[in-house]
C-alpha cells in the first residue's frame, strides 16, 4: 500500500481520528480495560498533550495512534486512512511515511552515529542519494542545535542531546504526525525545557502535529489542546 | 547503502567478540571437515598408490579357473605393444616353510606366502625395488628377499642361508637353499612385509607348476585402464581371464576405507551442526540485547521482514567471513599435507591431493550454515511487539 495514494481521505483536516477506541489486555477474569470507548479528533498542525495519572491509558492510547498496537474495538484513522485493520506491513508503511516517534528513553541506535540515527528514517523510505540524505539530516541536526555532534556515537551524548537527536530523527521525514511518549521524562528541568521549547518551535515553524504524552503538563505551558484520561476514558478535553 | 545492511553491519562490528567467536565457529567447522577429508582421502589414495605399486598394478589379470597357463612372454609382449603399458609382469604365489640355517638352533617359520617374480619385468611393472630397506633386489635364481616381519621372526639378516620347503603339484616336499639378499618393508605393511620373494622360475621348478597366479600391468596413464582391459579381453576372448582395474581389484579394501571416510565426514558435519548451534546462541544473544532497538526500528517504519533481513544479513556476513577463513585455513592444511607427504608415526605417507573444489564446497556449506543459523533468531524478532519492545 502506498499511504500517499490511499483513498478515503475525508474532507476535513483531521490527522488523527479515534472512534470509540477500546483496548482490553488479557481475557476473561484477568482482563484489564486500558482504553474504554475513547473518541476524539486531532487537527493538522495542533500541539496536543495527553495527560492523566499512571495507568490511565495514556501510553496505550499513544501506541494506538502510532499504530504500534491494535485496538480491541473501535477504529483509528491516521490522515484519513483507516488503520484499524491494516496488515502489519501496511501499518509499518504508514508509520514510515506519516509518523515520527520520540521516546522517553531516547531509544537511539547505539551502534550508529548521531547523523546515521537521523538518516535512518530517510534510508527506510529510500528516496534520494546518500549524500542528499546526509545533508538533510545535518540540516535538521543544525535546527536542534547539534550541528557539531553529527559524527559522535549516539551513546556519547548527554541525555538532553540524545533527546534532541531523537527529535531530529522524528522530524527528518517531515511526518504529518509526531508522537512523544514522556519525551522529557528522563531529562533534568533545564534540558526538559529546552526540548519542550524546541518541539513547540518546530510545531510553529513546520506546522507538524505534535501529540505528547506527559506527566509534566505545566512545563509545556500553553498548548492547543489537552486530553485528560482517567481509567481508560476521556475525562475532559481542554 | 541499504539501511538494513548498514544497521546489520553496525550491530555486528560493534560486537567484535561475539562476531569473531561466530566466525571462528564456522571456520573451525570448515577446517575440521577439510582435515578429515584430506587425511582420510590421503589414506585412501595412499592405499591405492601402494596397491598399484606393489600388489595389483593398474590392471590385474587372473584366471577365473585357477592359474594362468599362457606363456609369460606372449601376454607381456601383447600388452607392451599397445603403447599404453609402462611395464607388465607375472607372479606365482604359493606358501612355504622356511628355516634359517645360520643359527646353531635352526629357526623355522611355516605357511609363509612366497612370491615368485620375473626380476627384470618386476622392476618395470612395480615399485618393488622401493620396498628394499636393506640389501638388494634378486640377483640370482637362489637369492631370496624376506619381508621384514619374516626376517624378524627368523632372526635373519643379509647373507644368511635359508632352506625353503614347498609342496609340489604331486604332493611331495621340495627343498632348496637360498641366500638372503634383501629385506622388504613398507610403511603400512601393504607390500611384502609378511612374505618372501624369489625368482619365479625357481618357484616353478620347485612346485612343478609352469604357470602364473596373476599378471600385473602398469600403465603410463591410469586413465587407460579401461581401454587396456577391453583390448586384453578382446585379444583373449575365448579364455577365462578376469581383467580388473585397480578400483575393482582393490574394491574390498577400498570399500572399507571409503565407508570410514563417509563416517568421519558425517562426524565432521555433526561438528558443523554444533557450530551452527553456537552461531544461533550468539545471534540470539545479539537479538536479546537489541530488543529495544528492534522496537525502535519497527516504530519508525521497519516491517517484520526488514528486521528479519537485518539478522539474516548478519548471519550471511558471519557465514561468509567464517567460510573465507575456513577456506584459507583448509587450503593451507591441504597444501601443507600434500607437499610434505604427511604421515603419522610408522604409517604410510598420505597421498594428499589438494582439491580446491572440495574445500570451496565445504566453505560454501559453512556459508549456508551461517545463513541457516540466523533464520531462527531472525524469525524470533518477528514475534516482538513494537510497543513492548520499545519499553524493554
Amino acid at each position: 500500500m502506498n499511504p500517499r495514494r490511499r483513498r478515503g481521505i475525508r474532507g476535513n483536516t483531521s490527522i488523527v481520528e479515534s472512534v470509540r477506541l477500546t483496548k482490553i489486555y488479557g481475557s476473561g477474569d484477568i482482563s484489564t480495560v486500558a482504553l474504554n470507548d475513547v473518541s476524539f479528533e486531532i487537527q493538522r498542525g495542533e500541539f496536543v498533550l495527553i495527560v492523566g495519572q499512571s495507568g490511565s491509558g495514556k501510553s496505550t492510547l499513544l501506541h494506538m495512534i502510532g499504530l504500534l498496537d491494535k485496538p480491541t474495538g473501535g477504529r483509528i484513522l491516521i490522515d484519513g486512512i483507516d488503520a484499524t485493520f491494516l496488515s502489519d506491513s501496511d501499518r509499518s508503511e504508514v508509520r514510515r511515511h506519516k509518523i515520527g516517534f520520540i521516546f522517553q528513553a531516547f531509544n537511539l541506535l547505539a551502534d550508529l552515529t548521531v547523523v546515521e540515527n537521523v538518516m535512518l528514517p530517510m534510508m527506510m523510505i529510500g528516496n534520494g542519494a546518500s549524500s542528499a540524505m546526509r545533508g538533510e539530516a545535518e540540516l535538521v541536526l543544525g535546527k536542534v542545535g547539534l550541528a557539531k555532534q553529527v559524527e559522535k556515537q549516539a551513546n556519547q551524548l548527554s541525555g538532553g542531546q540524545m533527546q534532541r537527536v531523537a527529535v531530529a530523527r522524528a522530524l527528518v521525514n517531515r511526518p504529518a504526525l509526531v508522537l512523544g511518549d514522556e519525551p522529557t521524562g528522563n531529562l533534568d528541568s533545564k534540558s526538559s525545557q529546552d526540548v519542550i521549547n524546541l518541539m513547540k518551535e518546530l510545531n510553529r515553524e513546520l506546522k507538524q502535529t505534535f501529540v505528547i504524552v506527559t506527566h509534566a503538563r505545566e512545563a509545556f505551558g500553553n498548548v492547543d489542546r489537552t486530553i485528560v484520561l482517567k481509567d481508560g476514558k476521556i475525562e475532559s478535553i481542554e | 547503502m541499504d539501511y538494513r545492511f548498514k544497521v546489520a553491519t553496525s550491530m555486528l562490528f560493534k560486537r567484535k567478540g561475539s562476531m569473531f567467536a561466530a566466525i571462528i565457529a564456522v571456520a573451525i567447522a570448515v577446517l575440521v571437515i577439510v582435515i578429515n577429508y584430506v587425511t582420510f582421502d590421503g589414506v585412501a589414495n595412499a592405499i591405492i598408490r601402494d596397491l598399484v605399486d606393489f600388489r595389483f598394478g593398474h590392471v590385474l589379470i587372473t584366471d577365473r579357473d585357477g592359474n594362468i597357463e599362457r606363456p609369460d612372454r606372449e601376454m607381456i609382449g601383447f600388452l607392451e605393444n599397445t603403447g599404453m603399458v609402462e611395464g607388465a609382469t607375472v607372479r606365482l604365489t604359493d606358501s612355504a616353510s622356511i628355516n634359517n640355517t645360520s643359527s646353531a638352533v635352526p629357526v623355522r617359520a611355516y605357511g609363509i606366502p612366497v612370491i615368485g617374480v620375473l626380476p627384470d619385468e618386476e622392476l618395470d611393472a612395480t615399485r618393488i625395488a622401493d620396498t628394499i630397506v636393506e640389501g638388494t633386489f634378486l640377483v640370482s635364481r637362489h637369492s631370496i628377499i624376506l619381508g621384514s616381519s619374516v626376517a624378524e621372526d627368523l632372526d635373519a639378516g643379509i647373507g644368511d642361508p635359508m632352506r625353503l620347503k614347498v609342496t609340489d603339484r604331486s604332493g611331495n616336499d621340495q627343498t632348496e637353499r637360498f641366500t638372503v639378499v634383501g629385506i622388504s618393508k613398507t610403511a603400512g605393511g601393504l607390500a611384502f612385509d609378511t612374505s618372501m620373494i624369489i625368482d619365479i622360475e625357481t618357484l616353478r621348478d620347485m612346485t612343478g607348476r609352469d604357470e602364473s597366479s596373476e599378471l600385473l600391468v602398469r600403465l603410463f596413464d591410469q586413465q587407460d585402464s579401461g581401454e587396456i582391459a577391453r583390448q586384453f579381453s578382446a585379444r583373449y576372448a575365448g579364455e577365462r581371464f578376469k581383467v580388473e582395474t585397480i578400483e575393482e581389484a582393490g574394491e574390498s579394501i577400498l570399500a572399507g576405507i571409503r565407508s570410514g571416510i563417509a563416517f568421519i565426514n558425517l562426524v565432521g558435519y555433526f561438528g558443523m551442526l554444533s557450530s551452527a548451534f553456537g552461531i544461533i546462541t550468539i545471534m540470539m544473544m545479539i537479538v536479546t540485547s537489541k530488543i529495544r532497538e528492534i522496537g525502535v526500528m519497527r516504530a519508525i517504519g521497519s516491517n517484520k521482514a526488514d528486521v528479519m533481513i537485518i539478522f539474516v544479513i548478519q548471519g550471511t556476513l558471519i557465514g561468509a567471513m567464517g567460510a573465507a577463513l575456513g577456506f584459507i585455513l583448509g587450503s593451507a592444511y591441504a597444501l601443507y599435507a600434500q607437499n610434505v607427504g604427511l604421515s603419522f608415526g610408522e604409517s604410510l605417507s598420505l597421498a594428499v591431493r589438494y582439491d580446491p573444489g572440495f574445500v570451496a564446497n565445504t566453505a560454501l556449506t559453512g556459508l549456508v550454515m551461517g545463513v541457516a543459523a540466523s533464520l531462527y533468531p531472525a524469525w524470533r524478532t518477528t514475534k516482538l511487539e513494537p510497543a513492548e519492545a520499545t519499553r524493554y
